[in-house]
């Protein structure tokens, strides 16, 4: 069964194949879903209903947009953005992975992290801003700090949740045909605590750039995204915002689509979340 | 208690010797699960074991894998006390424990890695066992895309794979329907038949117990322990509607209800 399918997606010639990735149901209704916004927001502009300095029209936040690009204000600062954003993403990852192994390793001291991790998990990231600036001042690494502390909790706690619910029978069989400490761990904990891990560090991913913009409108650096913004709202210049909040949204869907869906998908098939078995 | 030894000139594989087995509760009373037991299992054997749930054949099944160590009494294999968890005596469980981000052949082949077998003679073993199953068509379909009858048998290639000295299986089949139980205990006999594997296997399903086994233990939960053993001398493939197959399971099954 499987093979015949295998055999009609190869008959399709590769031109068709790449049209119809681009052309299908769900970016058909992107598209009318965008126009229709568009469309609204063009009514409520041409109705003035607010005043044209509070809201510009689609066509002028466009122009905006492109005028931005162009001389590379909104390039450098999506560059900037981007970059503090792995770098607190990948130091979130590293800080939390290493203290959820510590607290599967230690159990009293894994109960009482966790508790305080579910704390300071749901603590607003932007209430970290003032102490970041008195404890490390107006720099990349106080915009960092924010960043990581939005972020690694829901790392450590996927971690910790994912390693302590691997089923038992895994366990035991692998002990079974001989693995023990690192072997365990590497073949098959790991492993089994994936899917787990992916969706904390997908949440991580999101609370890290909630973080990240808030802080850098905060934590005056002369670049990034939200320093954008927050120059937009200095000079009354909405068309700037919108068009920056138009960069932002943008860069949230692509990685949350592009990267944790596509990933995520690929192990719900691999464990056999998402399908019907082979009958014998 | 009759006991016959049905391969004279075999060499005894595993044997427990007063067995027991308690639990201690918190009100500082105990619970009996196993009292005294006494098994013998000859090299090649099927031993299969039978008793209604709570009857303590897994917790049996459990000390001789090794995941339970508090007992008292002996359990020795080929004359040495069995010690922890070893790759010698590979447990199969009722649910299939092969892990779902693994192929059917990866999953065969972690096995061995995890028993550090080197690295050159992994896929060739790999390959022979799942060959053996049947399975060879489906090394590289994931464990999901395998029906409960196929998984079982990866359990069974990964268990041989290993080359254990003794064969534990915990009601494998329990789950699976009549027809694909029927067609795995040939397959089971057939591989007995070519490896002369020592196995010791838990039910609660008489036909079961009687089609496999070359002697059958029945355990009571009232007396913690094996209330008599049948020596099945009828060649295996000769117990499908066989007369006197029948009568020892009527016999057998009023052992059972005598037992409640």
């Amino acid at each position: 069964m499987e093979t015949q399918v295998k055999s009609r997606k190869k008959k399709l010639s590769l031109s068709k194949r790449i049209v119809n990735k681009i052309i299908n149901k769900d970016t058909l209704s992107l598209v009318i879903f965008i126009s229709v916004f568009l469309a609204i927001w063009q009514l409520v502009y041409m109705s003035e209903i607010l005043p044209k300095l509070s809201l510009p029209s689609p066509l002028s936040v466009g122009q905006t947009i492109i005028e931005l690009l162009i001389d590379f204000t909104l390039v450098k600062g999506t560059a900037f953005t981007l970059w503090r954003l792995f770098l607190g993403f990948l130091l979130s990852l590293t800080i939390g992975l290493i203290i959820g192994l510590f607290m599967i390793k230690f159990q009293q001291f894994g109960k009482t992290m966790s508790s305080f991790a579910v704390g300071l998990q749901s603590f607003p990231s932007i209430a970290w801003i003032p102490f970041a600036i008195l404890l490390i001042g107006f720099s990349d690494f106080g915009i960092l700090f924010v960043v990581v502390m939005s972020s690694v909790f829901s790392v450590m706690l996927s971690t910790y949740s994912g390693l302590r619910n691997v089923p038992p029978i895994y366990i035991r069989a692998a002990r079974n045909m001989g693995a023990k400490g690192f072997s365990l761990f590497r073949y098959v904990l790991i492993p089994a605590a994936t899917p787990t891990l992916i969706m904390g560090m997908r949440q991580a991913w999101s609370f890290a750039w909630h973080a990240l913009i808030g802080a850098e409108m905060l934590i005056t650096t002369l670049v990034g995204l939200g320093y954008i913004l927050a120059v937009g709202r200095e000079f009354s210049n909405m068309s700037q915002i919108i068009a920056t909040m138009i960069v932002i949204f943008t860069i949230g869907l692509i990685f949350d689509r592009v990267v944790f869906v596509k990933i995520e998908e690929k192990i719900r098939d691999r464990w056999g979340l998402n399908q019907q078995k082979i009958e014998q | 208690m009759q006991f016959k030894n049905p391969y004279p000139r075999q060499k005894v594989s595993l044997s427990l010797k007063n067995v027991s087995k308690q639990y201690s509760q918190r009100n500082s009373e105990t619970n009996i699960v196993l009292e005294n037991i006494n098994i013998q299992i000859f090299e090649g054997e099927i031993i299969t074991i039978l008793g209604k749930s709570g009857c303590g054949k897994s917790t049996l099944l459990n000390l001789i894998a090794g995941f339970e160590n508090s007992y008292s009494g002996e359990i020795l294999l080929n004359g040495k006390p069995v010690k922890d968890i070893s790759p010698d005596r590979i447990m199969m469980f009722q649910e299939s424990a092969l892990f779902p981000w693994l192929t059917a052949f990866q999953n065969v082949e972690i096995a061995l890695q995890m028993a550090k077998v080197p690295k050159n003679q992994r896929k060739n073993i790999v390959k022979h066992n799942l060959d053996i199953v049947g399975l060879s068509d489906y090394s590289n379909s994931y464990i999901h895309q395998l029906s409960g009858g196929m998984k079982q048998r990866v359990s069974l290639a990964r268990a041989l794979s290993l080359n254990p000295q003794i064969l534990l299986m915990d009601e494998p089949f329990a789950a699976l329907d009549i027809t694909i139980k029927k067609s795995l205990y040939k397959e089971l006999l057939d591989l007995h038949e070519k490896t002369r594997k020592t196995i010791l296997f838990v039910t609660h399903n008489i036909n079961e117990a009687v089609l496999l086994g070359d002697r059958v233990i029945v355990m009571s939960p009232r007396i913690y322990g094996i209330k008599k053993e049948y020596v099945i001398d009828i060649p295996k493939d000769q117990r499908n509607d066989n007369l006197s197959i029948k009568n020892i399971i009527n016999e057998i099954t009023a052992d059972l209800y005598d037992t409640v």
